[in-house]
């Protein structure tokens, strides 16, 4: 996907945020290179965007922060998945699941296009 | 991950600063970015490009979450200082609740206080500041005959007024009146307003059906109309939907009916609107200057400013115009403007003031008394709080700890307080007499409860933050050092305290001095020579039907007709007739004396009644010289009058009035021969001092109407059946109306005094007891604190009488200060109350020396306990407790 699907992405970059909290720890660079890391590339965002959606789920309560110092000894930001975060994870990815298991299956049909 | 190191949580010490903690984030993002591509081998310019690439617009997300970052931090610090706030109020009410005694006690006199402010702030608010229900009332003014003193118009002023269009854009009359209306059903008075054509439409006064006067309906020569209200429409017609154009009967009239006025504010002419007396129906003026002359001044005139004009430049134009008419000889009167709220608040003013000042008094009382308890309760508290000053808790925090319990107190104080307001307001209403401007119209709304919150408030604020300053400026070392937790305060604190039981005593002073002569003033004016007997008198007014008793000899021959008959009833002592009754004002004018002229402004002027034969006797006035009238005064015998003391002392000083010949003036031709002197009867008021009156034999001077006063063995009220019978019998088409005692009479015309009277009463005990009760707890105090001083001196041999002494000698001190101010602002104060207070001065010397006496005696008791206390101590149990 390229820098111009943002758009789609919108809606998933907050579960892939919490996705990439689940695990440990991270400040928002972090949380780019894990995104990088874990998609192979493929999902390649714009990674000032990270911050507006962190803030948005800070307000809902789904992430907290906390000033840490990172591994080259600087001031960083550090985002934590909260237990609402964790639930709402499971709740979104599974409604994600079946909305890509379904989309999958309309694609698959005859003639099929995969 | 680590910890970040210590120190750099200073970096934050004035709180966080958004703006860098989004750079700092932001920047540690780019700069991770470029060393990766630098990592990479990129030079590195490229590797910052790159890294800007990767992540956007720096500038535009910095500023996003700048804004968003500073938006949450608000509202965190808004709900941080909420919660703290939540805190202490849920400490305070927790230490309230704990103390229920001192709450109780602190509430109980807020909302003494709170209550009583807000119930006669209700009753002003209604009096003084609505404005008046009709359209654009600024620019309406009350036009007056100014001769002596202002006096209704007569219809050829009001006539001559209409031309000063310099200064009115329009100009109405009206008086009312009562006229019976009969036909279909039981004859009935109504209360009817006589108006010119434009009045309507200047008040506002709109039909719901049919239409208003049409100009020159007023006009004597126009058919009659009438338009009624909607309540006697329902309550008489039964709301017959083909009303209009219906004939009624009004005093033998026909009217046809053309409106129906809906009940409302707007729908009551000024003069009625403080009583908010209904008024039953509307009719034109129909008069013209042969029926109404110029010496006939019974006008209530409503004038509409011209647009842009102001008062002053009202006043001015019409002095000039006032001025023509004297030059070219119309008339030696002036014109007058009043502000029409005067004409709605009547004589009621002087007893606004006076409740006004009350209330504030009651008030100061009840904030004194409080900030008086605050004090003590800090003085107890002063330990708990200098632990927690010395366990490091902020000054600011406690002070407003203390102030959020402060104000928690004022608004339980103020709730309760706006209770004792409805039950106030509700109390006035029922009993307060009728006299009071709009006083139907006083309600605790919205406007009154945000009223009682901000004097809550303001109290709290005020009277809390002094013992709150001092107790949270407390010095821990001081306090310990102390001991006892009773014996602590130093001199500063007693000085307060001290000061607030003067200003009590001395508002407290005040009031008694209002109730003190209000009750002085009551007991003059009940013992005022009224000129009459009032017991056991009732007394109706009757109206003749004009066409049915037209002329002079009907009228004559109706009402002894009916004086008979109702002396014959079982019962009846004595009756007669009378055109006003005593102490309800009437008909006045200039009258001429036979030999003598007098300059045009200097006529002699008289009270004029007409009273039938046995009218003095009936109403045992006594007769000082000559006779009374009888029944050979009649329509062709020689013309004679009665006059009172006054007139004979005023127009024939040093000699006998007997003899002398007057001009009545009156619908009267010739001169009559003064025959009798009588005693003084009290015409206006109880209140006014009798001026000259000329009384008139009723079958010399005829009329259509009549108060008949009946005098009975038994209860006067007793009798009303049987009289109502008489008339019935005599004329079936005659209402009786006004019934009622002379008694009732007199007790109406006090009702305003009563009022002041309870008021102030009730006022001044309640702040006499508050008092006392602050003095006892000061002189409390004060024993407590010396008691080891006095174990001492008794140890060394001091007599109970000296301890005893010395401790009162406080408590007088503050008396005797309390009291001086209170008699100085009383000398002041007293002004306000000069229109209710009769036949003693502001300044009546028996009432300050009964006041002083009183409220010495009061506070000697209170201080009498704690001083016999004190010389009770046993000094050998006190020097060991040290």
């Amino acid at each position: 996907m390229g820098r111009d699907t943002g758009d789609l992405l919108q809606g998933t970059l907050g579960l892939l945020i919490l996705k990439a909290l689940a695990g440990e720890e991270r400040h928002g660079y972090g949380i780019a290179r894990w995104i990088q890391e874990v998609t192979g590339d493929v999902v390649q965002i714009e990674e000032g965007s990270l911050y507006p959606a962190l803030r948005r789920l800070e307000d809902r309560g789904f992430v907290e922060s906390r000033w840490g110092l990172s591994e080259n000894n600087r001031r960083a930001r550090y985002y934590a998945v909260t237990r609402a975060g964790r639930q709402h994870l499971h709740a979104d990815a599974s409604t994600w699941m079946r909305f890509a298991r379904a989309v999958m299956r309309v694609l698959e049909t005859e003639p099929s296009v995969v | 991950m680590r910890e970040q190191p210590r120190w750099r949580r200073y970096l934050r010490f004035w709180g966080p600063d958004v703006a860098a903690d989004v750079d700092d984030e932001l920047r540690f993002h780019l700069d991770m970015l470029e060393r990766d591509f630098l990592a990479a081998g990129l030079p590195p310019a490229a590797a910052r490009e790159e890294a800007l690439a990767r992540f956007g617009d720096p500038g535009k997300v910095s500023r996003w979450l700048r804004d968003h970052d500073t938006r949450e931090l608000r509202r965190h610090r808004r709900t941080e200082a909420m919660s703290d706030l939540l805190q202490d109020a849920r400490y305070g009410l927790r230490r309230l609740w704990r103390g229920p005694g001192f709450t109780l006690a602190v509430v109980l006199v807020l909302a003494l206080g709170i209550g009583a402010t807000t119930a006669i702030f209700s009753v002003l608010d209604a009096a003084l500041l609505r404005p008046l229900p009709y359209p654009e009332p600024e620019r309406l003014v009350a036009v007056h005959d100014f001769g002596e003193t202002e006096v209704p118009a007569s219809f050829p002023e009001y006539l001559d007024w209409k031309q000063a269009t310099e200064v009115f854009e329009d100009l109405g009359a009206y008086f009312s009146t009562t006229l019976p209306l009969t036909g279909g059903g039981e004859p009935e008075m109504l209360n009817v307003v006589q108006m010119s054509d434009n009045l309507p439409r200047m008040l506002g006064v709109l039909p719901r059906v049919g239409r208003a006067f049409a100009p020159g309906e007023d006009a004597r020569s126009a058919e009659r109309v009438a338009m009624l209200s909607e309540e006697l429409w329902r309550r008489r017609f039964g709301g017959d939907a083909s009303i209009l154009g219906r004939v009624i009967t009004l005093w033998d009239k026909p009217y046809t009916v053309i409106g129906i006025i809906p009940p409302g504010r707007r729908s009551i002419i000024p003069t009625h609107l403080a009583t908010a007396r209904k008024i039953d129906a509307w009719i034109p003026l129909r008069l013209d200057t042969e029926v109404a002359p110029r010496d006939l001044n019974f006008l209530d005139v409503i004038g509409r400013l011209r647009p842009g004009l102001d008062f002053a430049q009202a006043e001015e134009r019409i002095e000039a115009f006032a001025r023509r008419l004297q030059e070219s000889g119309v008339t030696d009167d002036s014109i007058r403007l009043g502000r029409l709220e005067r004409l709605v608040i009547g004589d009621a003013r002087p007893l606004l003031v006076a409740l006004a000042g009350a209330a504030v008094m009651v008030l100061l009382i009840a904030c004194t008394n409080v900030a008086n308890l605050l004090l003590a309760r800090s003085a107890v508290r002063r330990r708990e709080i200098a632990v927690r000053v010395a366990l490091g808790a902020a000054r600011g925090r406690i002070l407003r700890q203390l102030l959020v319990e402060t104000l928690l107190l004022a608004l339980l104080g103020g709730a309760a307080g706006v209770l004792v307001a409805k039950a106030g307001v509700a109390g006035l209403r029922a009993l307060g007499p009728a006299t009071v401007p709009r006083l139907a119209e006083a309600t605790v709304d919205a406007r009154m409860l945000g009223f009682a919150l901000a004097l809550s408030l303001l109290t709290g604020l005020l009277f809390g933050l002094l013992p709150a300053l001092r107790a949270s400026r407390t010095d821990l070392a001081e306090v310990m050092k102390t001991g006892a937790p009773g014996a602590v305060g130093g001199p500063a604190r007693d000085r307060l305290r001290g000061a607030l039981i003067v200003a009590e005593v001395a508002l407290s002073f005040a009031l008694l001095i209002g109730a003190g002569l209000l009750i002085r003033s009551l007991d003059r004016l009940l013992a005022v020579d009224k000129g009459f007997d009032a017991e056991r008198v009732v007394s109706a007014f009757v109206l003749l039907p004009s066409n049915r008793y037209a002329e002079a000899h009907q009228q004559v021959a109706f009402f002894r007709e009916l004086r008979e008959r109702v002396a014959a009833l079982p019962g009846v002592q004595a009756v007669a007739y009378v055109s006003n009754l005593p102490m309800t004002g009437g008909a006045n004018g200039g009258f001429g004396i036979e030999g003598r002229t007098y300059p045009p402004n200097a006529q002699p002027f008289a009270e004029k009644r007409i009273a039938s034969p046995g009218y003095f006797e009936t109403m045992r006035t006594p007769v000082i010289a000559g006779r009374t009238f009888n029944e050979r005064d009649g329509a062709g015998a020689p013309a004679v009058v009665v006059v009172n003391q006054t007139f004979a002392r005023r127009y024939f000083p040093g000699e006998s009035a007997l003899g002398k010949r007057v001009d009545f003036r009156w619908g009267t031709t010739g001169m009559q021969e003064i025959v009798g002197v009588v005693g003084d009867v009290r015409e206006q008021a109880l209140h006014q001092p009798a001026e000259p009156v000329i009384y008139i034999p009723l079958a010399q001077r005829t009329t259509e109407w009549a108060y008949f006063v009946v005098r009975t063995t038994g209860d006067p009220m007793a009798i009303v059946p049987s009289l109502r019978q008489v008339v019935t019998s005599l004329d079936r088409n005659l209402p009786l109306s006004e019934v009622r005692t002379l008694e009732d009479l007199v007790a109406e015309g006090l009702g305003e005094r009563r009022l002041a009277m309870s008021l102030f009463g009730a006022f001044s005990v309640l702040s006499l007891v508050l008092a006392a009760l602050g003095l006892y707890a000061v002189i409390s105090y004060t024993v407590v604190q010396r008691r080891q001083e006095i174990g001492i001196r008794m140890a060394l041999g001091a007599r109970a009488e000296h301890v005893v002494r010395s401790v009162l000698r406080q408590g007088l001190a503050l008396i005797a200060g309390g009291a001086a101010l209170g008699a100085l602002a009383s000398l002041w104060l007293g002004r306000f109350l000069s229109g209710l207070v009769f036949g003693i001065g502001t300044t009546d010397l028996t009432t300050f020396a009964a006041v002083a006496l009183l409220l010495t005696t009061t506070a000697l008791l209170a201080s009498m306990v704690p001083a016999l206390r004190a010389a009770h101590l046993d000094p050998a149990s006190v020097l060991r407790s040290e």
